[in-house]
């Protein structure tokens, strides 16, 4: 028989089971209010996702100098004030220096664009991604920034502007976010694995892989998919095992197969242990945690030696055994034969650059993708040093060119990003005739940063003279998919006292023409969000013209904010 | 009533309130400013930053001039200022409508004092960056010294003058500049945190003489 006790509650147990109550209903709520995201994406998204795409974001931290990125050519219309204005920082069309002409097509072909809009050059370190934008593989948006509305000049004083221009982290985050006008919760990124990785249906590890750590571009609304990080070296491992659990396994890919020494009876324990069930609620998630850190640490050891198998033909390690095909590309991007080299020893890929190594465990994981089973992933890598207010890189009185931190850190980039490049395109060939085989138009990269710096400089010494934080910057893509060998968006006048530039300042800050989702919504599409989506994903898109169709269309500002540029990508 | 009874009745308590708040989010959007609900002009939407203040300007606390471009923005980032009373000390009330904030007009007279080392102009102005950030619960927006001293003059919410306009290290482009005449560099790394460097006596900064202090993040509480 049942009874009921009468329990009295005292003013501190009736506060604490209001709380817990009131925990409840926000857990319920916000659990229905992502139901109904779900709900939408899944009534609303046709794909089926049985093809493959991957999406990379190279984030460069710490601004980079986009007006030595992307200049003016000699015939440019902005050419007269970036050489009245760039001061030592300016890098001259001819002479001692190496110039890299480039020609946007579209611009080309428009018989809007003013006389010589089309001509462009990339900064002298860039000779190979001059080639990727020759070939076709990379295609530059110009002008983009964090924006909370359409902005110009003459409302710059009177509409809302992104909180806290100017300052890094803040910048960043909205960039990320591209939700400048709210505190932060989520990254759009984030916001499409939410939507999309319920449709990866045998899903091995989170469709969002980082190769920066925790970041804020993958953190999501809901947890579907949470960030999955992996180092320039692979997975996590559990330490002291030696590497790839050499000392304590006979066989990497068998996690049971303990070797009979110490260290072998020491994993066997700590597995016994995590194999535990435990009733304390924190004791059992806490083991699940490693657990499945432990399962993902194997598919993606799996896929990386999926990868790794696929082998170089010409490249021989000490052991006269052939290098993995995509190390080795890397290895001889970067000037490094590897012939002699010890392939096993991780080490030997130290001398590669932090962002290649990034570069080069993404495009192995797409090579292993069939391991990973997911239909879409997300991958994130980034590069930093490029806040130069001193040591830039520029021109001395006498003609000299000193070298400075823009000039390596745009040799790095091109470097990582033709062997990034060479890999997949390598990658689709080797692939041709396999069943699910990857194509060139499976992947695209995109590149972020927290804002452009100033045109003019901060000093007249050529060696540390720098530039300063601005606003609208020069960002690029590259894939199968993307319009290559063209500059969207539109590229200022490089006046600092005109109608691009922040009122008030001499500086030169260009006022973006084009906002972060507006560059951002294409690659969403391309992944296959559907457009009701859209909107979720990016709740401020629109405020501003639909970057989709969108046409050059440059007579005025109030014409480039109606028309941003921004049809970049292909099949969308 | 009986235990039976009161579980039903509980049950039927929970799946009502259940069916409440699923209806309430599920149910359809007729609303023509569709997504957040909130109405243009909201007083939930958040004053846009004041720039370029005058005389002429509306004072602090009036409704911006331009909200109907946000219909959304009812999060907006722009935090309120401290609540505070301007008739007494340290305020000082002026004609024109600004507002002098004393104890730190007279903590700034030891800026660039030859008996004091260069780095305690940096902390100097890192506790008057503190004392802003403590009113205004973020950094001057800046990207330059001239903006930075912009917001520190009055170019602020509450039109309050952190520094005097006849200050001696004020050049006529209206930067702060360090005792050898050089702009002292404010480097914003978040709304919290702001770095500040001095080119040293070379007056060129990126060279070994430079001085310069990191200031922690901020987390004013």
């Amino acid at each position: 028989m049942n009874s009921r006790k009468k329990i009295s509650l005292n003013r501190r147990s009736f506060m604490a089971r209001s709380a817990c109550s009131a925990m409840g209903l926000t857990g319920v709520v916000s659990t229905l209010a992502h139901m109904k995201l779900m709900q939408g994406a899944l009534a609303n998204t046709s794909s089926s996702l049985n093809d493959y795409k991957a999406l990379v974001v190279l984030f460069l931290f710490g601004a980079k100098d986009a007006n030595n990125f992307l200049m003016p050519g000699l015939l440019h219309p902005s050419r007269a004030n970036y050489d009245a204005h760039r001061g030592v920082l300016a890098l001259p069309t001819a002479g001692t220096n190496p110039t890299h002409p480039i020609v946007a097509s579209n611009l080309a072909a428009d018989p809007s664009a003013p006389v010589g809009a089309e001509y462009f050059e990339l900064h002298p370190s860039l000779p190979d991604v001059k080639n990727l934008f020759d070939s076709g593989d990379l295609s530059i948006a110009a002008n983009v920034g964090t924006l909370a509305v359409p902005t110009k000049a003459s409302t710059y004083n009177s509409v809302a502007l992104p909180p806290q221009l100017f300052s890094h982290s803040d910048q960043q985050n909205q960039w990320q976010s591209s939700l400048p006008d709210r505190p932060f919760q989520s990254g759009w990124c984030g916001r499409i694995a939410d939507i999309l990785h319920p449709q990866n249906i045998d899903s091995a590890i989170s469709m969002s892989v980082s190769l920066s750590g925790i970041n804020d571009i993958q953190a999501g609304l809901t947890q579907v998919s949470p960030q999955y990080s992996v180092t320039n070296a692979g997975a996590v491992t559990l330490g002291g095992y030696g590497n790839k659990y050499s000392s304590a396994l006979t066989n990497s890919q068998d996690k049971h197969s303990y070797k009979s020494n110490a260290s072998g009876r020491r994993l066997k324990a700590f597995q016994d242990i995590m194999d535990y069930t435990h009733d304390h609620l924190f004791e059992e998630g806490y083991n699940n945690v490693v657990r499945q850190a432990r399962e993902n640490e194997g598919y993606v050891g799996e896929a990386l030696e999926e990868a790794d198998s696929w082998l170089h033909p010409v490249a021989l390690d000490s052991r006269g055994r052939p290098w993995p095909f995509m190390t080795a590309t890397f290895l001889y991007q970067h000037g490094i034969d590897p012939s002699g080299l010890n392939s096993t020893n991780i080490s030997a890929l130290s001398a590669l650059p932090g962002l290649s190594r990034q570069l080069l465990k993404i495009a192995q994981l797409i090579a292993g993708r069939r391991c990973l089973e997911n239909k879409r992933q997300l991958f994130f890598c980034s590069y930093g040093g490029h806040d130069t207010h001193q040591d830039q890189g520029g021109y001395s009185g006498n003609g000299g060119y000193v070298p400075g931190d823009l000039d390596a850190n745009m040799s790095v980039l091109n470097d990582a990003l033709k062997a990034f490049n060479d890999c997949l395109h390598a990658l689709e060939t080797f692939e041709n005739g396999q069943n699910d085989a990857f194509s060139y138009n499976d992947f695209l990269l995109a590149s972020h940063s927290d804002f452009n710096r100033t045109l003019t400089p901060n000093g007249n010494l050529a060696g540390p003279s720098g530039s300063d934080h601005a606003w609208g910057t020069h960002v690029f893509t590259m894939g199968g998919n993307v319009r290559g060998g063209n500059v969207f968006g539109y590229y200022p006048d490089l006046d600092p006292a005109g109608v691009w530039s922040t009122p008030g300042s001499s500086r030169g800050r260009w006022i973006p023409t084009c906002s972060v989702e507006q560059f951002t919504a294409p690659l969403a599409k391309w992944l296959d969000v559907g457009d009701a989506e859209l909107a979720a994903i990016f709740p401020n898109l629109d405020r501003f013209s639909s970057p989709f169709g969108s046409t050059y269309s440059p007579s005025g500002y109030d014409s480039m904010l109606a028309n941003p540029n921004m049809d970049y990508l292909e099949g969308i | 009533m009986t235990a039976k009874t009161w579980k039903i009745a509980s049950a039927a308590l929970l799946a009502g309130a259940l069916l409440v708040i699923a209806f309430l989010i599920f149910k359809p959007d007729h609303s023509p400013n569709k997504g957040t609900g909130i109405p243009i002009n909201s007083e939930l939407t958040q004053p846009l930053e004041n720039r370029n203040i005058t005389s002429s300007d509306p004072l602090p606390g009036d409704k911006p001039k331009s909200t109907e471009q946000l219909p959304e923005n009812q999060l907006a980032l722009f935090p309120e200022p401290l609540p505070l009373d301007f008739s007494s000390a340290p305020f000082e009330r002026q004609v024109s409508g600004t507002i002098y904030k004393r104890d730190v007009i007279t903590m700034l007279q030891d800026l660039n004092n030859p008996e004091q080392e260069t780095v305690s102009d940096l902390q100097l102005l890192e506790e008057v960056i503190f004392a802003y950030r403590y009113i205004f619960k973020q950094n001057p927006v800046a990207g330059e010294n001239r903006e930075v001293i912009e917001a520190l003059s009055g170019k602020n919410p509450y039109r309050l003058v952190f520094i005097s306009p006849s200050h001696p290290a004020l050049n006529e482009g209206g930067e702060l500049v360090d005792r050898w005449g050089s702009p002292f560099r404010f480097h914003p790394v978040s709304g919290s945190q702001m770095e500040f460097s001095s080119a040293g006596p070379d007056a060129v900064f990126g060279t070994p003489d430079d001085i310069a202090l990191e200031q922690s993040a901020g987390n004013d509480g």
